[in-house]
């Protein structure tokens, strides 16, 4: 199996392992997904695309 | 959004860095494999420090607090915070509650609803009512599935507190009724949590009018 395979289902465990987590915490994390997810919709509807978006942030030391 | 370069392996910082008072969201393995052809081997999120304060709490008091006052019958959450209850979090603008009135057929059904909230300080936002920082849509039972959701919904907890959530079954044949994109992800998610299986969806969308659409489901994403 490739390497990048690998990754692939190291980064689904992962994820499939939050679920364990309980509903507080995980609506905890939802609202700091939402304020992620806004702050990157916004950054990239000002640069219009994902590799404006890479630049832009590097470019504010984020 | 920055890379660094270690050894064989690159991360992906994400958002604030520490230095900012910020905290780590998640750590883990990630590819991530776009126009830029990046290959991540560890990605790392970072976003502001949150106060602590989970809102949510706020929203499940006033729940409560109008179930008890009998503006509503009774209420469930549903939608993305209820389907958390089952699988790993996932981001969402607003907190969704079905609303089960006395007077339905009422011309303003959610004036009630609405005043109730004014009256505690909540004050609506566009389609919605703003609770802290989430902004919460009150939607009326609009079938007999919906009906049937809260009246059969379960009791939840979050944060100490007990709260009314729709079930995993009736959440997927709600979701199956809608029938978006968003909406088959979110079965798909329930399944994969295990948190319902197929036969228990069936047996909701059999009772409501949803087999041939349910039969479509499985074709195109259960390979049945």
């Amino acid at each position: 199996m490739s390497k990048r395979n690998t990754l692939f289902e190291r980064q689904a465990a992962w994820q499939r392992a939050r679920a364990k987590l309980s509903w507080t915490e995980k609506l905890r994390l939802a609202v700091i997904l939402r304020e992620l997810a806004l702050s990157m919709r916004r950054t990239s509807k000002e640069h219009g695309n994902a590799a404006a978006v890479v630049e832009s942030l590097a470019k504010y030391g984020r | 959004m920055t890379q660094e370069k270690r050894g064989q392996h690159t991360t992906l910082h994400v958002g604030l860095r520490p230095s900012c008072g910020s905290v780590t969201l998640g750590r883990g393995a990630a590819v991530v494999d776009g126009d830029s052809g990046w290959l991540a081997s560890e990605v790392y999120i970072w976003t502001r420090r949150h106060d602590g304060e989970n809102h949510m709490k706020a929203v499940v008091e006033l729940l409560n607090e109008m179930k008890k006052a009998g503006v509503v019958q009774d209420y469930a959450l549903f939608g993305a915070v209820a389907q958390m209850r089952y699988t790993e979090p996932i981001a969402t603008l607003d907190a969704d509650i079905l609303v089960l009135l006395k007077d339905a057929t009422a011309i303003d059904v959610l004036s009630q609803i609405y005043r109730f909230c004014r009256e505690r300080g909540y004050l609506p936002r566009e389609e919605a009512v703003l609770v802290g920082d989430w902004p919460v849509q009150f939607i009326p039972t609009f079938s007999p599935l919906t009906e049937e959701a809260v009246r059969e919904a379960e009791t939840g907890e979050i944060e100490g507190l007990s709260v009314r959530v729709v079930s995993a079954r009736h959440l997927a044949a709600i979701a199956l009724s809608v029938g978006r994109a968003r909406d088959h992800a979110r079965i798909l998610a329930l399944l994969e949590s295990e948190a319902v299986n197929r036969d228990e969806i069936e047996r909701v969308a059999l009772r409501h009018g949803l087999q041939e659409r349910w039969t479509n489901f499985k074709r195109r994403f259960l390979d049945e």
